[in-house]
């Protein structure tokens, strides 16, 4: 867990394919990074190798003026899929991530897309 | 407009044909005009079969070739056979050994060979993919009157697969967790006509069709014939179920906008 970075969803984590979110980053780094980088992705989980893909990738440079603590905020839309899934074999999960050059850790905020149910046997 | 919004997803890295492409390939294929016709006729009167697509022939499990294969197999085998009792006459084994083991060879295959008589199945579907929660329909068509049907039924099946490697092994494991009989005939006696029409419709909240390198969630209508002295026509097919419309819609921005989209 980063003590230097944070993504803020106020406190959201449920989502349809197509909403718009706000994505709030903040960090606080001992230098000022070179770069930062937002991601949101998915990836399996579960009996399978895990596969995984960028879905929404934003990047912030030097070049734009980053000092060693800010914040940032980018309006993005939600893909339409794969939605958030949680079965016996396979799951697919998806989860904001925020690295930047230098910091301690990569922050994480794990989402559910979509309103699948947990498939159950017959 | 979202999907004009989304149109920074597209760009930013989730496109068909990407390595994180997830949309299967649906199974059904465009319909041509012959087919819009075909289908009308197969709904006995009732409005034509109006979607895009339309598809999936079963046929036997064996095909010409592995037929002729078959054949040649129990004829190879009383050739050299025979060829061995008449050079060999001192052998141990009895005359009739060598005719009785062709024959049933030839029983084998002639068994299979009777399954190219077996009338091929058509099922069509209006529409690309499946919505769960809406109403959806299929029809079926065997290609000449099925006298020799016992029993035909269309199952549906929702299924998990994920592959994974030990050492230089490969293996795939599955769970099925979903499965409901859409059509049987057994159900409904007198049903097994040339053609047909049935509905059916997915639960709400079931997992849509999904495929990655080594996970995937697969929906398959099974369908199988049960025939009276042939071989049973059987045939998987892959689905594709999705709440909503195609999520390729979604991406279907013109290049142009995505880079204003991106400015």
């Amino acid at each position: 867990m980063s003590e230097q970075l944070q993504i803020d969803l106020e406190g959201r984590v449920d989502f349809a394919p197509g909403d718009p979110v706000s994505v709030a980053v903040a960090w606080e780094t001992p230098t000022p990074p070179q770069w930062i980088e937002l991601t949101l992705a998915w990836r399996t989980r579960g009996r399978g190798t895990t596969d995984s893909a960028v879905a929404f990738r934003h990047q912030w440079e030097a070049a734009q003026g980053l000092d060693a603590a800010g914040a940032q905020l980018i309006d993005l839309v939600m893909p339409p899929g794969p939605l958030t899934y949680s079965g016996r074999l396979v799951a697919v999960q998806w989860a904001f991530h925020l690295n930047a050059d230098g910091a301690d850790a990569p922050a994480t905020y794990p989402i559910r897309l979509g309103a699948i149910d947990t498939q159950s046997d017959e | 407009m979202v999907l004009n919004r989304l149109s920074s997803v597209k760009i930013l890295g989730q496109i068909p044909d990407d390595d994180g492409w997830w949309w299967p390939v649906p199974a059904t294929r465009r319909v041509e005009t012959s087919d819009l016709n075909l289908a009308s006729r197969e709904r006995a009167g009732g409005e034509a079969l109006a979607g895009h697509t339309i598809e999936i022939v079963t046929r036997g499990r064996v095909s010409q070739v592995g037929c002729g294969l078959v054949l040649l197999v129990p004829a190879v085998v009383a050739g050299a056979a025979a060829a061995g009792v008449i050079k060999n006459p001192g052998s141990n084994l009895p005359p009739w050994v060598a005719p009785a083991v062709a024959g049933g060879l030839g029983l084998w295959a002639l068994y299979f060979f009777l399954g190219l008589l077996a009338p091929t199945l058509r099922v069509l579907a209006d529409r690309e993919s499946f919505d769960p929660a809406s109403p959806n329909t299929l029809a079926w068509s065997f290609s000449r009157p099925p006298r020799g049907v016992r029993r035909l039924r269309v199952r549906l099946a929702g299924q998990e697969r994920a592959t994974y490697s030990r050492g230089t092994d490969t293996t795939t494991e599955t769970h099925a967790f979903y499965k409901e009989v859409l059509f049987d005939s057994r159900d409904q006696p007198g049903a097994i006509t040339a053609s047909g029409v049935f509905g059916f419709q997915l639960p709400p909240g079931v997992m849509h069709s999904f495929r990655s390198e080594n996970n995937e969630i697969r929906w398959t209508l099974e369908i199988k014939a049960w025939m009276t002295l042939v071989p049973d026509v059987r045939h998987n097919l892959v689905l594709t179920v999705w709440p909503g419309d195609d999520p390729r819609g979604y991406f279907a921005a013109p290049v142009d906008d995505l880079q204003g989209a991106m400015a």
